[in-house]
């Protein structure tokens, strides 16, 4: 066995530990590298992708998806509980549909001027998925690193704040 | 040099006979090996948990650390479906928490009881609130003021010493207020309010003559005893390098190995005490944890500090200490959850994410009963009081309506939201009682508890009109949108589970004597919250551990003396 051989020996079995331990995945959340989702498929990611970039979108701080919100959404979906995850991909297809009427293949495909458009009616809907999304996204981004930089945009005090009266 | 945890040396081989066993490593259990090495005994320190060090703390990582930024509840719920109800359990600490399966108890469906253990050296000590009281004058003799139930064996005036010894040793900052019904205590500076905090004191102070005050909390704000000053980063639940709040592996229990006549004894799940002939107890049976091999540590003095349920099921397990039929009986916890929350009507001011982070709250001292014996409530009459703990910090306003740079923007909009919510004073019952099971064991094989437990009326109506007070005084205060909450807790939640072993005057109605001494068997002493009479409905830990020292000082300065 030459070295070559045994080097892609060696990647093999890194790649074969990858698949028996799904856990693997989660580590690659925060990283860089290659991330598959682990709940929602491609196109579902697309969707939430779109949703929650739409909710905290990327100004002169990163945005949802710079926070990679939606891979904690995937993640969460995974561990959370069966009636939650149902009513959220409920939601997703509830979603699509709207853009449908606006003649377009998903949400993700819409212009941003459907896409908030579509949320605000949603909004005023009172609707449920929405208010869920809307939750989830800011929840997660405000435990970013991400999230952190647009919350402490202002600065943060050096000492616990004493009242200056 | 950072602070790190003074590492316990094992001294003494197991085949002696210690002056003591110590049984949990708690608060109580740390004042407990403390006093008595100290005082030159011999110690043999139980720990069904394993022993935890500064490499375990996780209090400066930051949320992105964890695989799902601790928002993954099913990581703990798996293995700790109970204890992941308290809100101390997260995704840093919760293996210091018991793993439910292998620690069953017992409940009727109707009679809900939370049950949150954690089994590490150093006990629930080391995720406790820190929230810091005296138990008062009223709440040794409430019985004498309504005519409910009995009065402590101690006094207030004897607990004194007790508590300031225990003061000094510990670090509470906190705020003098000369209140008959939450005396203060040997106080470090007190931590700052903020803004919305001190609108609120004022105008409540100003129109309804109530105090509002600092939370008092075991977190140093000087450098205390080689500690060091709390630098507020926080989460205190998940531990602390530079031992700026109280825990006893910290402090207690590397003084106590300092003597060098500690011998402490980790994954040592103690299952009975054994007796001899004559009617004293020899040792404590325990079960290895790891290896499940049952051994024998024998004493002269057992202390028991094993936390309330966990000391009274040993003593149910052990068949003793019982003849006057109320082991197990008069189970208590604080009622608590529910409260108000409101906008006060401040503009100015931002919020942040991440450090500093206060450690702390305000507290409102109970303002019910104080003078008088009973209150008409919303929901009827009661007797006893409540306190509340609370906060108004400046809040991001993530519930803004719309999306995008718009709701970005209107996150910055800070709200100073104020939340006040009540602990209940709950009743001593004979009819809330915890049994041994006759069918559920737990993993190493030992018997578990049954636990019956419910509200009274008393606890109900007092919740009630706390809940209407709250609103009260937040709308006096000038906030907005004042809201009530909160459901009764369910009994045990609140984490101040106390009684089933109470002290008393008289051995026919109670367990131990005012020495925490039991009356049936004189070398077993029990000074956990087993041994409390009442309630109040200030945080216990403070008075647990000042009785702790008071027991302590009699067994080394009298009754040890007795059996030499």
């Amino acid at each position: 066995m030459n070295r070559r051989e045994l080097l892609q020996l060696a990647l093999a079995a890194i790649a074969a530990e990858n698949t028996a331990f799904p856990a693997a995945l989660t580590s690659s959340i925060a990283g860089n590298g290659d991330w598959k989702p682990a709940f929602l498929n491609t196109a579902q990611v697309r969707t939430v992708m779109a949703l929650t970039e739409c909710i905290l979108p990327k100004t002169d701080t990163p945005g949802a998806n710079d926070a990679k919100v939606y891979r904690y959404i995937d993640l969460l979906l995974v561990g959370g509980a069966e009636d939650d995850r149902a009513a959220f991909l409920q939601g997703l297809m509830a979603l699509d549909e709207k853009a449908r009427r606006t003649h377009q293949p998903d949400f993700s495909t819409c212009t941003g001027a459907q896409q908030t458009e579509t949320l605000l009616e949603m909004e005023k809907a009172n609707d449920k998925f929405l208010n869920r999304a809307k939750q989830l996204t800011i929840q997660i981004y405000a435990k970013t690193p991400e999230g952190f930089k647009e919350l402490n945009r202002f600065g943060v005090p050096g000492s616990y704040a004493a009242c200056k009266a | 040099m950072t602070q790190g945890v003074i590492p316990v040396p094992t001294a003494a081989p197991l085949t002696q006979i210690f002056d003591a066993i110590v049984v949990g490593s708690g608060a109580t259990g740390g004042w407990a090996v403390k006093k008595l090495t100290e005082a030159g005994m011999t110690v043999a320190l139980l720990e069904a948990g394993k022993e935890i060090t500064s490499r375990d703390f996780t209090e400066h990582k930051m949320p992105w650390d964890l695989p799902s930024l601790g928002l993954d509840k099913s990581v703990i719920t798996r293995e700790r479906p109970i204890q992941s109800k308290c809100p101390g359990c997260n995704e840093h600490n919760y293996k210091w928490f018991v793993n439910d399966f292998e620690n069953p108890y017992v409940t009727d469906p109707d009679k809900p009881f939370t049950w949150i253990r954690q089994r590490v050296l150093g006990g629930r000590s080391m995720s406790w609130g820190r929230q810091t009281y005296r138990m008062g004058p009223l709440d040794f003799k409430a019985a004498s003021q309504d005519g409910y139930g009995d009065d402590w064996p101690i006094t207030y005036e004897e607990m004194v010493p007790y508590f300031e010894e225990v003061e000094r040793y510990v670090g509470i900052s906190g705020q003098a207020e000369n209140l008959l019904q939450l005396p203060d205590s040997v106080f470090m500076p007190a931590m700052d309010m903020t803004c919305g905090e001190i609108m609120l004191r004022d105008r409540v102070r100003q129109k309804m003559g109530r105090v509002i005050t600092i939370g008092r909390t075991a977190n140093i704000t000087k450098d205390h005893n080689g500690r060091q000053a709390c630098h507020y980063c926080g989460p205190c639940a998940q531990g602390c390098i530079t031992r700026s709040y109280y825990n006893s592996m910290s402090t207690t229990i590397p003084d106590a190995a300092k003597t060098g006549r500690l011998r402490l004894i980790t994954k040592a799940i103690a299952a009975g005490i054994v007796m001899e002939d004559g009617g004293k107890a020899r040792g404590v049976r325990y079960i290895d944890a790891q290896t499940r091999d049952e051994r024998t540590v024998q004493g002269k003095v057992i202390v028991l500090c094993a936390s309330t349920l966990e000391s009274t099921r040993l003593l149910l397990n052990s068949s003793i200490c019982n003849s006057s039929g109320v082991l197990g009986h008069h189970l208590m916890d604080h009622i608590f959850r529910g409260g108000a929350n409101g906008e006060m009507p401040i503009t100015e001011g931002k919020a942040w994410a991440g450090m500093p982070r206060r450690p702390n709250g305000i507290y409102i001292p109970r303002f019910r009963n104080v003078t008088e014996k009973r209150t008409k409530g919303p929901k009827g009459d009661f007797i006893r009081g409540y306190g509340y703990q609370g906060n108004c910090i400046p809040e991001f306003s993530f519930d803004a309506p719309g999306f995008g740079g718009d709701y970005k923007k209107a996150l910055h909009k800070v709200k100073w939201n104020a939340t006040i919510q009540l602990w209940g004073e709950c009743l001593a019952r004979m009819e809330n009682y915890v049994e041994i099971d006759k069918t559920r064991k737990d993993a190493w094989g030992i018997p578990a508890l049954k636990i019956n437990a419910t509200w009274s009326d008393n606890e109900k109506a007092l919740w009630h009109d706390g809940v209407q007070q709250a609103s009260e005084m937040l709308e006096a205060a000038g906030a907005k949108n004042v809201k009530t909450q909160g459901q009764y807790s369910v009994p045990g939640s609140c984490i101040h589970e106390i009684g089933t072993a109470r002290m008393g005057a008289d051995r026919k109605t109670s367990v131990l004597n005012r020495y925490n001494q039991a009356w049936d068997v004189e070398n077993i002493f029990v000074t956990d919250g087993a041994a409390w009479v009442s309630s109040g409905c200030a945080n216990p830990t403070l008075t647990m551990m000042a009785i702790t020292v008071r027991a302590c000082d009699y067994i080394t300065k009298e009754y040890a003396k007795r059996i030499a």
